[in-house]
């Protein structure tokens, strides 16, 4: 299929990376959740794993513009974010998929998808292919013009990236987008997340570390609100040894740095 | 605006059921309630002017429904779960909300606008005046209902609570409810409803500046639902209690003291309009499509009553009543005595005012024999226990007129009450018509003369003036 290149896309890029955080402090409620985080990223698939309550779905919030930094830098294609008012132009370029995915019940999949590329402003012409794109994108051609509430919940969580790439974002935040998948979805998931990491920027959270092994081009380790670790899946896997836990290399690497920073 | 994304919402959202349940309830409440208990001349389905304003009186039975559904549509995104994706969309708020809202009530106005529809064809068979006043009465009414589900809207987005909904419908029932008796004061109409105003007749207009004032009171009560449901901010939210109270600062010093006074005389509508020739048989311009099918036997009826002395030279429809202002009706009074003309018969379509109606003229009992009962005059005491005595007698002396014995026929009348009546005045008039035709011929005509000019006095015991002779 053959997209409409805005001129938008076009135009050079006057940033290094696409999120760059320095000294980022986000809180939620009362508890400073991530603690003077610094991170880069560009183009490719980052995988974001961590344990619960480290702090990923605050990380990917703040990246989805939903909750503001209480500290330090946060930039989106260049642009500063903190307390910016006009965000329109960033988020037009961002895809997110929440942890807690909601949805019109009653829409059918498309429906929702083509509300969603409204929302996100995407070019009125170019509207019904993106919708349908994205819905081949995820396998659910077949499911087109099924109501929401007739899918089971993997094909929901299919709908949920269907709408979070339907405007061919820049950034794509999805967090813990393989909940509900079996096996055989996961990896036609897996690929799909190689292929959206060649265009633009991937940030996954997960507690799937094999998801990350075999996706991601890039891992970042999150502990209690601290990057403890950023590199490939590879030196994820050399970071550990025969006497850590774990099944495969990739999750002994993961132990093994969990354990070594919390060295007390 | 996307048209697109307001089909959708039209497809899948609450728009899909308001307006179709709007028009059921409407037609349903308009056919099987209206005739049991209000219905005038001027019923939805008679006369323009009735189209417009009685289904503000079925709005007391609908509009809390309406506010109760806009809360359940504006509770949406909050048991959806949607806002944590959508706020991270680069779409404002308002223009999300701004086209649900859109729907909502083009969904609702859409049902209004059918409900208009079913009506203005029967009208459109039965009335040709049209007033232009019928055209702001209607926009007015639009605008009531289109409020009602921006209300709900706006209180659902709110207070997001599965109680909100049935709260908000229970809780505009009881304020109907009050309203409706909160008769002394201005105030009422104020409400969805106009409050008392139940039986509209052809003659009644709502005054201008009611409308007026309703019409700036409920795009008041339209702003601060859509305010409240599409604004994102709380300081937004907060302005919303403007609106209302600029609209009632508006609206108050429009309205007439007393409800009962939004009502009026539409003058145009009691404009007499004759038929050529002689003798003068004339209608009113609400009931002119009538005027040709009158024509005939209301000429007939006054060569016949040409036999007696004094006898009335033309036949006109009154508007006693009307032309005393819109009043409650006092069931035991016929009007005053004075208003009974001599000079012509005064018939009505429009069983409140004291004519001789010719609403139910049909079968044995013609528009001709109507106008001949009592000898051209309306029943003294059509409201007394004892009335079957005058009924009877007056139609001995339609029968006497006439040249045959005519009796009402009670074979349609499925109402016991009204049975009874009509055979009781039946056996009453077949006493008086032997009684009379014993007498010789010029007694006859006396008596008969003598109880047309007892009528329009309303002196004595009429039965007994026709039988007996009595003074």
């Amino acid at each position: 299929m053959v997209r409409a290149v805005g001129a938008a896309e076009l135009a050079p890029t006057s940033y290094a990376a696409e999120v760059r955080a320095e000294r980022l402090d986000i809180r939620a409620g009362r508890r400073m959740v991530i603690k003077e985080l610094d991170l880069s990223l560009s183009t490719g698939v980052h995988g974001v794993l961590g344990p619960n309550g480290a702090g990923k779905t605050t990380l990917i919030r703040a990246m989805a513009t939903v909750q503001r930094p209480a500290g330090g830098t946060l930039e989106l294609l260049g642009e500063a974010i903190g307390n910016r008012l006009d965000l329109r132009a960033v988020r037009r370029q961002l895809g997110y998929l929440p942890q807690e995915f909601g949805y019109y019940k009653r829409f059918t999949v498309r429906e929702f998808v083509e509300y969603l590329a409204w929302l996100k402003e995407v070019p009125k012409a170019g509207v019904p292919d993106a919708v349908q794109h994205a819905i081949e994108r995820v396998g659910l051609a077949d499911r087109a013009d099924d109501r929401l509430k007739t899918l089971s919940g993997g094909m929901i969580r299919r709908v949920g990236i269907a709408q979070a790439i339907v405007n061919d974002p820049r950034v794509l935040l999805l967090d813990e987008p393989t909940v509900g998948l079996d096996p055989a979805q996961r990896m036609s998931f897996r690929e799909l997340l190689q292929d959206l990491g060649k265009q633009c920027c991937v940030v996954v959270s997960t507690h799937l570390v094999e998801d990350v092994a075999a996706a991601c081009t890039e891992v970042l380790l999150v502990d209690d609100g601290r990057l403890v670790f950023q590199g490939t899946p590879g030196q994820l896997a050399e970071a550990g040894s025969a006497e850590d836990v774990g099944d495969n290399p990739t999750e002994r690497g993961y132990t093994a740095l969990l354990a070594r920073g919390r060295s007390w | 605006m996307s048209l697109r994304i307001l089909r959708i919402e039209l497809r899948r959202s609450m728009a899909r059921v308001v307006g179709p349940l709007f028009v059921v309830a409407a037609l349903l409440l308009g056919y099987l309630l209206t005739p049991l208990l209000f219905r005038g001349s001027g019923a939805w389905d008679l006369q323009w002017n009735g189209l417009v304003i009685q289904p503000r009186h079925l709005l007391t039975f609908i509009w809390a429904f309406i506010v109760g559904f806009g809360a359940l549509q504006g509770m949406r995104d909050k048991r959806s779960k949607v806002g944590e994706l959508f706020d991270s969309t680069p779409r404002p708020q308002w223009q999300r909300a701004g086209q649900l809202a859109g729907a909502f009530s083009l969904s609702l106005l859409g049902g209004y606008l059918a409900f208009l529809l079913v009506g203005a064809i029967q009208v459109a068979t039965n009335a040709t005046y049209f007033p232009l006043g019928v055209l702001l009465i209607g926009l007015v009414g639009a605008a009531i209902i289109v409020a009602g589900g921006l209300l709900g809207l706006g209180i659902g987005r709110l207070l997001p609570s599965f109680l909100t909904p049935p709260a908000a419908a229970m809780l505009g029932m009881v304020a109907l409810a009050f309203v409706e008796t909160e008769r002394e004061s201005g105030f009422a109409l104020l409400s969805p409803s106009l409050a008392r105003i139940h039986d509209v007749q052809a003659f009644h207009t709502l005054l201008p500046s009611v409308s007026v004032a309703q019409l700036v009171w409920f795009t008041a009560i339209a702003a601060t639902g859509l305010l409240l449901f599409v604004a994102r901010r709380r300081w937004i939210r907060a302005i919303a209690v403007v609106p209302p109270l600029v609209g009632v600062l508006i609206a108050v010093p429009l309205l007439p003291g007393d409800p009962g006074k939004a009502l009026a005389v539409d003058r145009g509508a009691v404009e007499l309009v004759c038929a050529d020739g002689q003798p003068r048989v004339c209608v009113t311009r609400v009931h002119e499509a009538k005027l040709a099918e009158l024509v005939e036997p209301a000429r007939e009826a006054l060569a016949l009553l040409g036999k007696l002395p004094d006898a009335p030279t033309a036949v006109m429809e009154s508007t006693a009543q009307a032309e005393d202002g819109v009043q409650e009706f006092v069931p035991e009074a016929s009007g005053p005595v004075e208003s009974r003309p001599a000079d012509f018969v005064p018939i009505s379509y429009d069983s409140l005012i004291p004519a001789i109606s010719l609403n139910d003229a049909a079968g044995p009992v013609d528009e001709r024999f109507s106008l001949l009962l009592g000898a051209g005059t309306p029943a003294c005491r059509p409201h007394d226990e004892d009335r079957e005595r005058e009924l009877g007698a007056r139609q001995a002396v339609a029968s006497w007129l006439d040249g045959e014995l005519r009796l009402k026929d009670a074979s349609d009348v499925d109402y016991a009450a009204a049975v009874q009546e009509i055979e009781s005045a039946n056996s009453w008039a077949k006493r008086a018509w032997a009684a009379l035709r014993e007498l010789p011929a010029d007694v006859q005509l006396e008596r008969v003369a003598a109880y047309r000019s007892a009528s329009l006095t309303c002196s004595g015991d009429l039965y007994s003036v026709l039988v007996d002779g009595a003074r």
